[in-house]
């Protein structure tokens, strides 16, 4: 027979039997045996694998450091050698949740290796590490242990063997926020009409895009004196200099770029270009300033209305992924921050 | 109103010495169509076929259309582009099925758009499953790109029209009437369609009996006038955003309301409405494009579809927030999740409306390894680079890229699964 399968397991100080909340500032320790709901996962890992250790920590030991202790954590596992990880289940724990979602993800980047854990819907460790890790849907409390070791040993096979569906509701995991093109029977039209009849019946129905949760941006305070205020133009109108020098994308910008406009009045159309891939630009290409308005701005300081800073940023605001956005939009506040700028004026397309 | 289509199958296009049909094959003269596709904008034109299942890529898409005749009133085919003024959906029309006219644009366009032949390419588009006759027309000298574009977007309604004439001898292989007006309506829920379409720019576009809807309000048009030629796609730059007169031809919303009308629902009508760029227009378009939804057509229900890129999505948000909000009129919307690369499930709306709780997906964004093809027709290279440099070479393009496959229209199986 092959040998066996060497598994880690995570648990807090609770399920350790260490104690409750009088024993939640425990230190690591590590017990090389499978401990409290570890003894049900080895029953449903069967014959094909071991848990070879039991790491247990405080609740609030590592809610308190969460980085340091997730490193310390990730390196004794490291050091049994395994070939699969598990962390609680969690249920409804709120830090035990948290401390689960870091160390799984921490062990997926560093050791490669499945990890798996299991956790009620409502555990803020789904929200923030779902989209990073495989989480399981378990229940608000550990009366069905069993059931959940048992999903969550299934789950981490198929994880090794390869064998996983990405398929959130067959598989039981939280859906991670991504997605893969599927091809189903009916055509787009008649699921759509399908839908709506749904709808108009007030039968069940699942969209298959949901809305995005809020994201509230509340306003910054308002310049009290604007002659003393320097301001910069930014744009993601991909205005760029003439040959696109730095190759600024037509679309799916990762990145922003900065032109000075130093002892320029204006910008010409022999000077600039617009690489934008997304709309008509022909009314930039022959007035750059209508894009990225320094005519205007220079006027304006000249009559000490305001200061303008002396470079402009751009970038192309097209088919972006959010996140790509949020990283430029991050490089800007950067750069606007240690340029001593005090507003901004936007320009889109 | 009442429309009859008659069809007639082809099964094999060849080039012969006249043009006639024997069975199922069409045979073409080539030089009569090349003829008939002539332009003074063009240098040359030559025609090509790309027959389902060989190994040929056609490249540029332009627009696809589907060889179609007005059979009382020929020169009311296409009435607006190459046909005299008249409303189209009524009286009978003759239609060549399996087989349809295409453009290989020899401009440069911004997004890469191509069919290939090949099962690789049926597997994505159906416009795979199709014989081709593929127009290779090239400018004249000193010819503008958008005199050009007009006489290239001409060419396949012409020839259209010319082909599905070869065939009026040819007893029909399937006929099909498509009208409102039948009993066992009542009761039933009345469902309307809304087209946001987008006339962005010039060839960024479609077109309402020939004109351009940039500067125009809301229209409420029959079904039949969109499946008879009224409306024709010209989108050239972003043709992948927009679909081709073929779809609108065969508007799968279109025959499936009319496949239900007066089964398990009553087809109300349907809405064109531009996709502005100003907020104002966007606003202004969606609100009387709602209000005619509900007031006109007197809809208990929509479905919603656009085309081009992100910002129409805020257009299809003002008009559910209208139709839902104000006039209690449930909705259902289509939506491509091509906006990030990267396919995050959750960076795909860019709008915000309570009421958009039943979306569909045409599918996400994908790469497809596209093995060298025998041939290409068409000389612009795919913006996508081949492994050879070759026009026929290896190349990995966006799943959209293949004409047809996120059809905004609903025109397609795909769908992303999330998780």
């Amino acid at each position: 027979m092959a040998e066996k399968l060497r598994v880690v397991h995570y648990i807090n100080q609770f399920f350790g039997q260490l104690g409750g909340e009088d024993a939640a500032s425990t230190g690591i320790r590590t017990e090389t045996k499978p401990v409290g709901p570890g003894l049900s996962l080895q029953a449903a890992l069967g014959e094909r694998a071991e848990i070879v250790a039991t790491i247990i920590c405080g609740d609030n030991y590592i809610a308190e450091q969460l980085e340091k202790v997730t490193d310390e954590i990730v390196e004794i596992i490291r050091g049994y050698n395994p070939d699969m990880f598990f962390a609680g289940p969690a249920f409804n724990a709120g830090r035990y949740g948290v401390a689960c979602g870091s160390i799984c993800a921490a062990v997926k980047k560093k050791l490669a290796i499945p990890a798996v854990t299991a956790m009620y819907a409502e555990n803020p460790g789904k929200e923030i590490y779902a989209t990073d890790i495989f989480i399981l849907k378990a229940g608000d409390n550990a009366r069905k242990m069993a059931d959940e070791t048992r999903k969550m040993a299934q789950f981490a096979y198929k994880l090794h063997d390869g064998t996983l569906e990405r398929d959130p509701e067959k598989e039981g995991f939280y859906e991670r926020g991504w997605m893969v093109l599927k091809k189903h029977e009916d055509m787009a039209s008649k699921r759509a009409v399908d839908m709506l009849l749904d709808k108009l019946h007030g039968r069940p129905f699942k969209t298959e895009i949901p809305m995005p949760t809020e994201e509230k941006v509340d306003a910054p305070a308002p310049i009290k004196d604007l002659s003393a205020a320097t301001v910069a133009l930014i744009t993601d109108g991909a205005l760029c200099p003439q040959g696109n020098p730095d190759g600024m994308r037509t679309g799916n910008s990762t990145t922003f770029f900065v032109y000075s406009v130093e002892g320029k009045d204006t910008l010409t159309k022999e000077e600039y270009t617009c690489v934008h891939g997304g709309f008509d630009t022909s009314f930039v290409l022959q007035d750059p300033n209508r894009l990225v308005p320094l005519d205007a701005l220079r006027i304006l300081s000249g009559e000490g209305f305001v200061k303008m800073h002396e470079a402009f940023l751009s970038t192309s605001g097209l088919t972006t992924p959010v996140t790509s956005s949020v990283s430029i939009a991050k490089g800007m506040i950067d750069y606007v921050r240690s340029h001593s700028i005090d507003a901004a004026i936007l320009t889109s397309t | 109103m009442k429309l009859k289509r008659l069809y007639v199958d082809i099964d094999g296009v060849v080039f012969d010495s006249r043009s006639f049909i024997d069975g199922h094959t069409l045979h073409i003269s080539k030089e009569e169509l090349e003829a008939v596709a002539g332009d003074k904008a063009f240098s040359t034109v030559e025609l090509f076929v790309a027959a389902p299942g060989t190994r040929c890529r056609i490249l540029n898409m332009g627009d696809i259309v589907q060889p179609t005749l007005k059979l009382e009133d020929e020169d009311a085919t296409f009435p607006g582009v190459v046909g005299r003024m008249k409303t189209a959906g009524r009286g009978t029309s003759l239609m060549l099925r399996n087989v349809v006219i295409s453009e290989t644009a020899e401009v440069k366009i911004q997004l890469p758009s191509l069919v290939e032949m090949t099962e690789l390419g049926a597997a994505h588009t159906d416009f795979a499953k199709y014989f081709h006759i593929v127009i290779d027309a090239f400018p004249a000298e000193g010819v503008p790109r958008e005199d050009y574009l007009t006489a290239l977007h001409k060419a396949s309604k012409k020839l259209a029209k010319h082909v599905a004439a070869i065939a009026k001898d040819c007893a029909p292989d399937d006929t099909e009437e498509f009208t409102l007006e039948r009993e066992g309506l009542d009761g039933l829920p009345r469902v309307a369609y809304l087209a946001d379409v987008f006339c962005h720019a010039p060839f960024v576009e479609m077109t309402l009996y020939g004109e351009s809807m940039a500067a125009a309000m809301p229209v409420i048009i029959h079904p039949n006038e969109i499946l008879d030629g009224a409306v024709t796609n010209k989108d050239y730059d972003n043709s992948s955003n927009a679909d081709p007169t073929y779809v609108w031809q065969n508007h799968p919303i279109i025959l499936e309301l009319y496949r239900r009308h007066g089964v398990d629902l009553n087809f109300a009508g349907v809405v064109l409405s531009n996709i502005h760029h100003t907020v104002e227009w966007k606003q202004r378009n969606a609100t009387m494009a709602a209000a005619m939804i509900h007031n006109q057509l007197r809809a208990d229900g929509c479905i919603i579809t656009k085309e081009g890129g992100g910002h129409p999505q805020v257009d299809v948000g003002f008009a559910t927030d209208v139709l839902e909000g104000e006039f209690g009129v449930r909705t259902t919307l289509i939506l491509a999740e091509f906006l990030s690369p990267n396919n995050d499930a959750r960076g795909q709306l860019l709008f915000k409306s309570k009421y958009a709780d039943a979306i569909v997906s045409t599918g996400c964004f994908d790469m497809v390894d596209l093995p060298a093809a025998d041939t290409a027709i068409g000389h612009i290279p795919t913006l996508m680079p081949t492994k050879d440099g070759t026009l026929a070479g290896p190349v990995t393009i966006n799943n959209r890229s293949m004409q047809g496959c996120e059809s905004q229209m609903g025109w397609t199986r795909f769908g992303s699964l999330k998780f």
